[in-house]
């Protein structure tokens, strides 16, 4: 290579430098100067846009109280959540798990009504990436299905598996409280159509919510309290045995949809039974 | 075992929601594992300048393979991949919590880099002879496609060149690490929720990065070239290094929650030793950790015996990680007893997929790429 040509390669070289140095200034500049407007924009469109179905509530605290003394296990409230939300076969907003207490002879029957926390400290938000989910000044735990992508993140992320990830939309979906309805001065769909009474809805920072008085008359307990979610569902004589993982053995209703053939093709997990199971 | 006859009477009717992970997260964990792996041993070779030879610069574009596959499985995993977009606009408040915000910037930034990397490995001149014989309409392309690395070398340069070797490993590192640290904040999954599987993931990619520069470099040589190359020596120790250490931390983590976790970790123990027991003690201790293990001791450090244990490891990393994801989300958080895992066909489509795309593309760039070029460098060239 001559004298004249490496002069050449060389002025090429400090050209590229010189450019690259001043595209990552100009790109510095640019984060630095979008780091507001990002930090405005950072939790949800909607909840930036200040829409009352994002924001919520302010000044109240909604929170589900379960007595299981009344619940019967008629799954009206099961039923009344499919209908209502449009939740697709094979999943469950709310449910009402059937459990036999104890061994022979010393048996009894339990039902425990599940659904979304709303906790307090939810886990599901934190791990979100793209802002679609977040707590409502309510304290309402909501999903944005036009920002949802499905990566699952927020399903494992629940201690309480209130959370799966709708087959129809493809994005992560739970019980929202029905704030459809609660926006509009109603209860949600599930509370409604209790026909024992067992569900009851209320503010929490009404002391004269029927929730808040039953909270502070009765002893109350959570589903994991060891999970540091701090849960917004309280149950009343729920026994110890059913609030933190069961003993037992899982049946019966995803068995029965794969014996169907419903969900078969694209199902990756089912339940392990008999001798298997026991390991748990 | 209990008897029948004294277990509770405990039966569940029960909902239980499908989980949502599945070999896609395994096959992108030990993709992108394994490639920070080599990253980081291709950064290690030329901070001590080993470089300029055929081996090195086949590192790059196995690596880039590697990861491009492994973004594949987390476009497929994700039910609405158009809108990753939403990533990087929104929910940056939970930047401290949701490792996918970083994952979705760093893991694009680790395979630019890697990328960049590959075309700065190879030989400026011979780079721009292969431009040149390019056909001109697509020459432009061409160009910026290597990011004209036939003008510049800047790992020739002494602080510049360090600063990108020392990015490179920290980006390595954490494509190693992202897969473990996002499980490791799934909340609901108590098993999960330990650093004990971030460094498992690290030191299981380390060792197959070791194990690619041992039996698939020289092999992707040969094909190009038509000559063998022997791998270093240092990669044969570094391999025995991880493979003992990542041994160490997987029987030490198992042991603890069987003996000291919570209920949720109990159960999770009880799953790990009980149903899944026979697949941990061939997948992992055997083939895993044990063979390669006493093949590197022993073996005489012959390169038929490396590549051998080389198998074994890449093996155990995948069945590491399929392990602990599948013992995470079979436990039922609804209730009682555990899911079974059975891939379905869609997933077994796309791993299959992604394996062919990783090899196909790591065979085209060992092709078309002048790896084989040993002319001095240093020296820039207009094309």
């Amino acid at each position: 290579m001559n004298r004249s040509s490496e002069e050449r390669s060389l002025k090429a070289r400090r050209r590229f430098l010189k450019g690259l140095t001043a595209g990552m200034a100009a790109s510095a500049a640019g984060v630095a100067a979008a780091k507001p407007a990002k930090a405005a924009g950072s939790v949800n469109p909607g909840w930036e846009a200040g829409n009352p179905s994002y924001v919520g509530q302010d000044g109240r605290r909604w929170a589900m109280l379960i007595d299981l003394r009344k619940c019967i296990g008629c799954q009206a409230c099961t039923v009344a959540c499919k209908f209502e939300n449009n939740v697709p076969e094979g999943h469950f907003r709310t449910w009402v798990p059937d459990v036999e207490l104890g061994a022979y002879p010393d048996v009894r029957r339990a039902f425990l009504p599940r659904l979304c926390n709303h906790c307090a400290r939810p886990s599901c938000i934190e791990v979100c990436p793209a802002g679609a989910t977040w707590q409502r000044k309510d304290g309402v735990v909501e999903i944005d299905y036009d920002i949802c992508w499905g990566c699952g993140s927020c399903v494992d992320a629940c201690p309480y598996d209130a959370r799966f990830i709708n087959p129809v939309t493809r994005t992560a979906e739970k019980c929202t409280f029905c704030t459809q309805r609660i926006d509009q001065g109603l209860l949600p769909a599930c509370v409604e159509s209790c026909v024992g009474g067992a569900r009851q809805f209320g503010d929490l920072n009404d002391p004269d919510s029927p929730v808040s008085r039953a909270i502070r008359e009765q002893p109350v307990q959570v589903l994991k309290p060891g999970t540091g979610n701090e849960p917004r569902v309280f149950y009343i004589g729920l026994p110890h045995s059913l609030q933190n993982n069961l003993p037992g053995r899982p049946t019966l209703w995803s068995e029965d949809r794969d014996a169907a053939g419903t969900t078969a093709p694209d199902a990756e997990w089912r339940l392990a039974t008999d001798k298997e199971a026991e390991h748990v | 075992m209990f008897e029948r006859s004294t277990l509770p009477m405990n039966e569940l009717f029960n909902v239980v929601h499908e989980r949502p992970f599945s070999l896609l997260f395994a096959n992108y964990s030990v993709l992108l594992g394994v490639a920070g792996g080599i990253a980081i041993l291709w950064a290690v070779n030329a901070w001590m300048g080993r470089r300029d030879t055929p081996g090195f610069r086949l590192a790059m574009p196995v690596a880039v393979s590697l990861v491009l596959a492994g973004f594949m499985n987390v476009l497929a995993e994700v039910q609405q991949p158009g809108r990753l977009i939403y990533g990087y606009i929104y929910g940056w408040v939970y930047a401290d919590t949701s490792i996918i915000k970083y994952g979705i910037t760093l893991l694009p930034l680790f395979l630019a880099l890697c990328w960049w990397l590959m075309f700065q490995s190879l030989d400026p001149r011979a780079l721009a002879d292969g431009i040149a014989r390019v056909p001109r309409p697509v020459r432009p392309v061409v160009r910026f496609m290597t990011l004209w690395s036939w003008r510049y070398r800047l790992l020739d340069v002494p602080f510049v060149g360090k600063a990108v070797l020392v990015a490179l490993i920290l980006l390595g590192l954490f494509a190693q690490a992202y897969s473990g640290i996002f499980l490791m904040n799934e909340h609901g999954v108590p098993l999960w929720n330990s650093p004990a599987q971030v460094i498992l993931f690290v030191l299981t990619g380390l060792a197959g990065g070791a194990a690619v520069h041992v039996a698939v470099i020289p092999l992707l040589n040969a094909l190009s070239t038509r000559r063998w190359m022997a791998p270093g020596r240092h990669y044969h120790w570094g391999m025995l290094g991880a493979v003992v250490l990542a041994g160490i931390v997987w029987y030490a983590w198992l042991w603890w929650i069987a003996r000291f976790g919570d209920i949720a970790n109990q159960r999770a123990a009880a799953l790990l030793f009980g149903p899944y027991f026979s697949t941990i003690v061939w997948h992992t201790l055997v083939i895993g950790l044990a063979l390669p293990f006493v093949i590197l001791v022993f073996g005489g450090q012959r390169i038929a015996a490396d590549v051998l244990a080389s198998i074994g490891v890449l093996w155990g990393a995948y069945a590491l990680r399929y392990l602990i994801l599948i013992a995470g989300q079979a436990l039922n958080r609804s209730g009682a007893g555990y899911l079974d895992f059975a891939p379905n066909e869609e997933v077994i489509w796309y791993t299959a997929s992604d394996a062919l795309i990783a090899v196909s593309l790591a065979l085209l760039l060992a092709s078309i790429l002048p790896i084989n070029s040993n002319v001095p460098v240093g020296a820039a060239k207009e094309v």
